[in-house]
């Protein structure tokens, strides 16, 4: 599982599930299924991994806003018309 | 050659007023027809690298003059994509689907990255930061066989800037269903998906200016069943629940002024099949049907066959191409420990050559032997 935050390059899948990495989010999208077999431990524990290294890494984070602004860049024209 | 001695023969038929024969020959011209057919496809079949990913190794041709500008053809593992510099995004990205490949289960884990093989202006992740925009997928990393193919899936020049709610919503659904259509119902499907960019003005994102699509398309066409149509997706990041719209080949050619599949009929590009938006309405023993025909849109321009040849150039492997998907399945096959589910299929053997030359051959000597008997 790739180190939240850091590098941000990174995509990995736990089942049916996507975890994409970058500098500034994690996006976790799709569906999991988490059986109570040891497969799904594996796979919930895999998951808690991920989420405990996001929360340590925001928990450590100074000054941490409390909702990150999206800058709206200025329209240009449209050079396929 | 066959044509002639088709009609040679059923000029005689008439002229010496042979009813029995005229209905036989009528048959036998058929017969022939579809036997040099297939035989010439199946001396055609073995695949040309780069070119097995476009149905009748045609690739999509950019019309509107406005779209040729900085273009570079990539020809990659899996897929092949025209890059422009002006949106670094890529007009269009083509795959080959077959339920063979599809089968092939890969552990899905990858890293974006810059497309080393565009020289010019290019997407890199810095321009993806923080733009509130998803790197969303052209061609699906799930359709990918091999970690060659996966990695290149994560190009940038195979991601647009997509709204999440489109991305990780209907797009990703779709990308299913069009899986499923191919593994559930057994059939080939040529796939084309890209960006559109309408409207007077296009939101760019990151210091390198990505521009944003205002919509995604995917364009499938599946020859076996003849099953066609475009799915279309709004790209407003405003939008919290992107409705996915069915269009003709025909109304998306008029919409981003690309010919998308230069080879097929305005007949066949003006069907519209009920195409399934999830993976759950693909059922294994139940044809997509025609929903409708578009008599209203304005089909591509056809291309000159010189066109199509000088396109056709433009793809060739690059240092890590893999090789063609039928030569990379095989490898797969020929794998002592493949890491393939249980249900991977075996590769389909190619008797086509042999089968179709040998019904030729023995066509030829009846109607020979018809002709002698004439004289």
């Amino acid at each position: 599982m790739f180190k939240a935050f850091q590098d941000g390059t990174e995509s990995t899948a736990i089942y049916d599930l996507t975890l994409e990495n970058d500098l500034d989010q994690v996006s976790i999208y799709g569906n999991l299924q988490i059986h109570k077999d040891q497969q799904g431990l594996a796979a919930a524990k895999k998951l808690q991994a991920l989420l405990n290294d996001i929360v340590t890494h925001l928990e450590a984070e100074a000054d941490l806003p409390e909702k990150l602004e999206y800058p709206d860049a200025d329209e240009v024209e449209n050079p396929f018309l | 050659m066959l044509s002639l001695y088709c009609l040679l023969f059923f000029d005689l038929t008439l002229m010496f007023n042979m009813a029995t024969f005229n209905s036989f020959s009528r048959i036998l011209c058929l017969a022939l027809a579809s036997a040099a057919t297939s035989s010439m496809a199946a001396a055609n079949s073995k695949p040309t690298p780069c070119l097995d990913q476009f149905y009748q190794e045609t690739a999509p041709q950019l019309q509107r003059e406005s779209l040729k500008k900085d273009t570079t053809a990539l020809c990659l593992n899996g897929f092949n994509a025209m890059h422009s510099g002006v949106s670094k995004t890529s007009f269009w990205v083509a795959e080959y689907l077959t339920p063979e490949r599809l089968s092939v289960k890969i552990k899905r884990e990858d890293r974006f990255h810059e497309e080393e093989l565009v020289k010019g202006a290019r997407a890199s992740s810095q321009d993806y930061r923080r733009s509130g925009y998803d790197r969303g997928h052209m061609a699906p990393n799930g359709d990918m066989p091999t970690k060659a193919s996966q990695y290149d899936s994560f190009s940038l020049a195979n991601m647009v800037p997509q709204a999440t709610q489109n991305n990780q919503g209907p797009w990703r659904d779709l990308e299913h269903a069009v899986r499923m259509m191919v593994q559930k119902q057994e059939q080939d499907i040529y796939v084309v998906s890209g960006p559109e960019y309408s409207g007077k003005n296009i939101k760019p994102i990151g210091d390198g200016k990505v521009l944003v699509p205002t919509a995604t398309y995917k364009a499938i066409y599946a020859p076996h069943s003849g099953v066609i149509g475009a799915y279309y997706v709004s790209n407003d990041i405003n939008e919290p629940k992107p409705q996915v719209e069915l269009l003709s080949i025909c109304a998306l050619e008029e919409k981003i002024g690309i010919n998308l599949f230069p080879t097929l009929k305005d007949s066949e590009k003006r069907k519209i099949y009920n195409l399934p938006l999830k993976a759950s309405n693909v059922k294994a023993n139940q044809a997509i049907t025609l929903n409708m025909t578009d008599t209203k849109s304005q089909c591509a321009a056809s291309v000159a066959q010189k066109d199509i040849r000088a396109t056709q150039q433009l793809f060739k492997p690059s240092a890590s191409y893999e090789g063609t998907m039928a030569e990379v399945l095989a490898k797969i096959e020929a794998q002592p420990q493949a890491q393939q589910a249980n249900e991977a299929k075996s590769v389909e053997p190619q008797p086509q050559s042999t089968e179709s030359s040998g019904l030729l051959k023995i066509i030829m000597e009846i109607v020979q032997f018809l002709l002698q008997l004439l004289k």
